[in-house]
């Protein structure tokens, strides 16, 4: 059986079974993996000793593309330290499906209704640079869910508490979202509220941080340390980080109440052993591998990353989520550093 | 001395305002560094630092004094070194070289620097500090500064007579465009290969204790550590019995850590889609390496993207001539070969399998020691 878009679309988010999603997935990626090894000659050269996960890496510095060059509608880019970025190649198709998916999930989690959004950042982060930085990437893929939009840092990346209160007042007692990367929210909100002794009373705020731990865990703040001043700062706040990358933009892994990331409907993660690169059983520290069933135009619908996870358990996450549940357990040691934590030095 | 700034961090040594002249090979200076390979065995270092101690041995250091005899000039250089971030070690042995001829060094450790060398300067650091060791840090300062520093490079390339850059191509270039000087001594990016005859059982054994040395030494990064394996007239069951006799060798002295068995698989990805005609057909997956098996491997270019690791290609071949040659192909490590034979392999240096990493005055062709005085 094979399930069109619009079916897939209408799946729910974190409903069905591991098993379940499983039978629907299979088809669909076996499928994926003999288009891509069809076309895109490159990906098809990786896998002549059997279908293995693409490295990440290797969107860096080529054009791994599927797709006729006319039909071409995007390219995304990501920002890496080293200067080396991803290039993730689009059609009107992969990119809608991409949107649809993200709205489905952040839908899941936000509810049906736009909310007012505070972005936990500067407005210059959007024409800082030239391109498409993840930072402004971020912020624009997530303003998407949000209205009223109000910036909580000034152009110097200083707290704008002028910004911030009166959002706050705007919005005394009705539900908010806010969005921002994980360092920057630890370094630019939380330290200067704290320095200044403030304090801004939502009384149902929902708070979406992604970017990475490393430059936040080198400063010793844990998770516990991070949504404890959060709370502190800005009183009824639900904290949640979340995981993704731009080789599979659209299906973000969400931590839920109990701080587990959750694989929605769309895509699976399994954690392998570095050598044989086979899942490790749950509860083992190991190599993240990424599947998702929207990466049409591009090879990027099984991705050997290189992030370290543990499963946590599957189909019996306390808050009731069905599928696989994890956490990040940092990055492969010396492998190149990306992501977000480089945004604001 | 010289002007640097804050970003630059003395690691060991206090350069003298106006060093002595010493003669090349001057016994304070054999003697110096035979204390130091004393010193360090003593302290029982990683393998790769004890390789050179043992070089750096009374006895060697000795013989190279009586080999250059009366030719050397008596005048001291300023020598300005650049050392690779991956192969943590091989810098000093320029630096004790240069040091010995009677020059004065500044060395700069790249901040990317590996634990090995860390390790090797915490030893330099508690040397000098002793009575016998103080004449290196006179004479030889280490300093670590960020690459972006290009001012701090030109300066101490203004100051220095002679330049020693154990860079790879691109770094070479890039501190050329920077600082050109008149006087380098630069070593390019080169790989290495073994080429394997075995008949037996028992060649398989000896040959992969061998391998086993020249391969896990600073993880497979160095131009000298052999990246592939070329196999002559050896039939599949003994090179699987070599490829089991690795993996024992390899789990009585595991090397490789997570990051490194990670990266032989993205490496390997990288490689077939740099070069499309390449066509594997079987791998082996161990945790201190990765074997992949080409029918033909005629092209040596793509193991300048072969990042070490771990990561052993190989082929079979029915003579030497079909061995690649390749102006950047250095080490050629070979087992079960006639010496008459070892003439028709062409590369830079060929070497018993087994002593690839040994450390030679000699070096890519260029007598170092003549070069540094």
């Amino acid at each position: 059986m094979h399930l069109s878009d619009e079916e897939l679309l209408e799946l729910p988010v974190y409903d069905l079974c591991q098993n379940e999603k499983w039978e629907l997935l299979t088809p669909l990626l076996d499928e994926l993996h003999h288009f891509h090894k069809v076309h895109c000659e490159k990906y098809s050269a990786t896998q002549q000793l059997g279908g293995t996960p693409l490295a990440v890496r290797a969107f860096k510095n080529q054009l791994l593309s599927s797709i006729d060059a006319d039909k071409i509608h995007r390219i995304l880019k990501s920002s890496g330290t080293t200067g080396t970025q991803s290039q993730i190649v689009l059609d009107s198709d992969t990119a809608r499906l991409q949107s649809k998916v993200l709205s489905k999930i952040m839908q899941h989690w936000l509810g049906p209704k736009r909310l007012p959004l505070l972005i936990l950042d500067s407005r210059k982060a959007l024409d800082v640079h030239s391109g498409m930085s993840a930072r402004a990437a971020g912020i624009q893929g997530m303003s998407f869910f949000g209205r009223d939009y109000h910036f909580a840092l000034d152009e110097n990346m200083d707290l704008d508490l002028a910004v911030i209160m009166s959002f706050a007042d705007k919005y005394a007692g009705k539900p908010v979202f806010m969005y921002g990367f994980t360092f920057i929210i630890w370094q630019r909100i939380v330290q200067q509220l704290r320095q200044l002794g403030k304090q801004v009373a939502f009384s149902d705020a929902f708070l979406l941080h992604g970017g990475g731990w490393k430059k936040i865990s080198e400063q010793a703040v844990d998770k516990k340390t991070f949504k404890q001043e959060l709370s502190a700062c800005f009183g009824n706040v639900t904290v949640h980080d979340y995981y993704g990358m731009v080789e599979q933009t659209g299906t973000i892994y969400v931590e839920c109440e109990h701080g587990m990331l959750h694989a929605p409907v769309w895509s699976d993660i399994n954690v392998v052993d570095p050598v044989t690169l086979r899942p490790l059983p749950a509860h083992t520290v190991g190599v993240v591998q990424l599947q998702s069933v929207i990466a049409r135009s591009y090879p990027g619908h099984n991705l050997l990353t290189e992030d370290l996870a543990i499963i946590h358990g599957i189909d019996d996450c306390v808050c009731g989520r069905k599928g696989k549940y994890f956490t990040i357990q940092g990055r492969v040691a010396q492998a190149e550093v990306r992501g977000c934590s480089d945004t604001f030095k | 001395m010289i002007l640097l700034n804050e970003q630059v961090q003395t690691l060991v040594g206090e350069l003298e305002q106006e060093p002595s002249n010493l003669f090349a090979f001057e016994q304070s200076l054999i003697d110096t560094v035979a204390e130091f390979s004393d010193f360090i065995l003593k302290h029982r270092p990683s393998a790769e630092i004890v390789a050179l101690a043992f070089w750096c041995r009374r006895s060697n250091i000795k013989n190279l004094a009586i080999h250059y005899g009366e030719q050397l000039r008596l005048r001291q250089s300023r020598v300005f070194h650049i050392t690779p971030a991956n192969v943590d070690t091989v810098f000093l042995y320029t630096v004790l070289l240069s040091f010995l001829v009677g020059n004065i060094n500044i060395v700069r450790l790249s901040s990317r620097r590996g634990a090995i060398s860390d390790e090797l300067v915490g030893l330099i650091q508690c040397f000098v500090n002793t009575d016998k060791g103080a004449l290196l840090g006179s004479r030889c300062l280490f300093i670590a500064y960020p690459a972006s520093q290009f001012q701090v490079t030109a300066t101490l390339s203004k100051w220095c007579d002679k330049r020693v850059i154990w860079g790879g191509d691109d770094a070479i270039l890039q501190i050329n465009q920077v600082a050109p000087v008149a006087n380098e001594l630069a070593f390019p990016d080169r790989f290495s290969i073994s080429v394997l005859r075995l008949s037996s059982e028992q060649d398989a054994k000896l040959a992969a204790k061998q391998f086993f040395t020249d391969y896990q030494s600073f993880n497979q990064q160095a131009c000298s550590s052999p990246k592939a394996i070329y196999w002559l007239c050896t039939k599949p069951a003994i090179q699987d019995c070599f490829w089991g006799a690795l993996a024992k060798c390899a789990d009585d002295h595991p090397q490789f850590e997570l990051n490194h068995q990670l990266n032989r698989h993205i490496n390997t990805q990288m490689l077939l889609m740099a070069d499309l005609s390449l066509k594997p057909i079987r791998s082996i997956s161990h945790p201190s390496y990765l074997m992949l098996e080409f029918e033909q491997l005629n092209s040596l270019s793509i193991l300048n993207a072969h990042e070490g690791n771990g990561l052993i290609l190989s082929a079979n071949i029915d003579s030497l001539a079909q061995l690649p040659e390749h102006e950047k192909l250095q080490t050629v490590g070979y087992f079960g070969i006639s010496k008459d034979m070892v003439k028709d392999i062409h590369a830079l240096r060929k070497t018993p399998l087994g002593s690839a990493l040994q450390f030679n005055h000699i070096w890519d062709g260029v007598d170092l020691v003549k070069r540094l005085n």
